[in-house]
């Protein structure tokens, strides 16, 4: 299993009356699940992925609006809390691995009901942090598979177009 | 059923005659359930049908606890099993639309689940055991309603003590029919159980994992496949808040 991320006392832990070590625990068996499972497993574990996403940042927004902690204009500015760390260390390079690995094979059914689900969770990412996510991607993460950044900047220019594309599908 | 004074060869017997048996408790309960009596007549008749599991049960389960014998452990295991089956197969007659309550009936399913749940501390048979009281749970999900609350977490946690692989496997699906079944009902009993549930469910995955096995890492892999099943579930039923809220 993967270690824990280190525990900081964000708000958001403290509203959520967090026990920060058994939530990541079972996050880190999804992680876990979604690289090394068959096909079918992997679509549930970034099923489960997806939802907590969704679930979180809507605990993100309840802070940010029903407690006016902080107005919304600052909040996006400020450090991300730490569940969005985690999803940026853990979940973002799983999702990436899958999409360059040399035997992914994008003819077998399954695997593409695997990458649907990808699809999905990134989209949600863009939705939730949306400038925070490519920003992350562009400096940090995207960096690390030796990719020059030239090559860089024309995956991110796609991704954001599909992004946008799939978001845009996702409203009308 | 079972009479004190037989053999465990006559026991034998009637073991083999038991599937025929199981349908007639099922037709019984049916014709009970849908005629025109009283319900208070209904209850006595079920009440009829039933209490006699009870005493067998009890005396069955002394006298497996008692005897040395292996062979005669295994028949009485398999009467145990029996027993729970028939009370299972009476369930039968109920269903979402007539529930047991409507009969008030409640009470001596509720007292057989109570006089069930002890036996899963049988080690040597465990499967027969367990299969029969996860089998008696489920229809009990199916015919009660909350009145079933009360020995939710004491079912639970009898099933997850001294548990493998194959056993946690195939409890499950009764989660996730619970899940299914009362939703947001169960959030705070959930709340509690979930972490043990879970830590169970991957230690057993980690040590069976870690052996040189290969029908236990198989298990293993079954099981893990049923873990995310059974997260989806949570999530899936709108318990997703159940993960987040792990208070401490």
């Amino acid at each position: 299993m993967n270690a824990c991320p280190p525990l900081l006392r964000s708000p958001l832990t403290l509203i959520a009356n967090l026990d920060a070590d058994n939530v990541y625990r079972i996050f880190n068996t999804v992680v876990e699940g979604s690289s090394i499972c068959s096909s079918e497993t992997q679509k549930i574990c970034f099923q489960i992925i997806g939802k907590f996403i969704a679930a979180f940042g809507r605990l993100r927004l309840l802070l940010i609006s029903l407690l006016s902690i902080l107005p919304p204009s600052q909040a996006d500015n400020t450090n991300i809390p730490n569940f969005a760390q985690y999803i940026m260390q853990a979940i973002v390079p799983c999702c990436f691995q899958i999409l360059f690995k040399s035997d992914t094979d994008f003819n077998d059914a399954q695997q593409i009901l695997v990458i649907n689900e990808i699809i999905k969770c990134l989209n949600l990412l863009y939705q939730k942090f949306s400038e925070d996510f490519i920003k992350y991607l562009q400096d940090t993460y995207l960096p690390t598979l030796s990719l020059n950044q030239e090559t860089i900047k024309v995956h991110l220019h796609a991704l954001s177009l599909c992004l946008f594309s799939l978001l845009k599908r996702f409203i009308l | 059923m079972w009479d004190p004074k037989m053999s465990i060869e006559e026991i034998n017997v009637k073991l083999s005659f038991s599937d025929d048996q199981l349908f007639l408790y099922e037709t019984i309960s049916t014709l009970i359930v849908t005629c025109n009596l009283q319900v208070g007549i209904k209850s006595q008749l079920m009440k009829d049908l039933l209490l006699p599991i009870l005493s067998s049960f009890h005396n069955l389960l002394n006298k497996y606890l008692i005897t040395q014998n292996e062979n005669e452990k295994l028949v009485l295991a398999k009467c145990l099993n029996n027993e729970m089956q028939v009370a299972s197969r009476t369930s039968k007659g109920f269903s979402n639309a007539i529930k047991v309550k409507d009969c008030q009936c409640t009470e001596v399913f509720l007292q057989l689940l109570h006089q069930f749940l002890p036996a899963l501390i049988i080690q040597t048979h465990k499967t027969l055991i367990s299969a029969g009281v996860r089998q008696y749970l489920h229809r009990m999900v199916v015919c009660l309603d909350s009145e079933i609350f009360e020995y939710l977490p004491l079912s639970i946690e009898s099933f997850i003590k001294n548990t493998d692989a194959k056993d946690l496997n195939d409890f499950i699906p009764l989660m996730m029919q619970i899940f299914a079944k009362f939703k947001q009902q169960i959030f705070g009993f959930l709340k509690e159980i979930f972490m043990p549930l879970c830590n169970n469910i991957l230690n057993v995955i980690c040590v069976n994992l870690a052996s040189h096995d290969v029908h236990l890492v198989q298990d293993a892999q079954v099981l893990q496949k049923s873990y995310y099943q059974y997260l989806m579930a949570i999530i899936n039923n709108d318990l997703i808040n159940v993960i987040i809220y792990q208070g401490k």
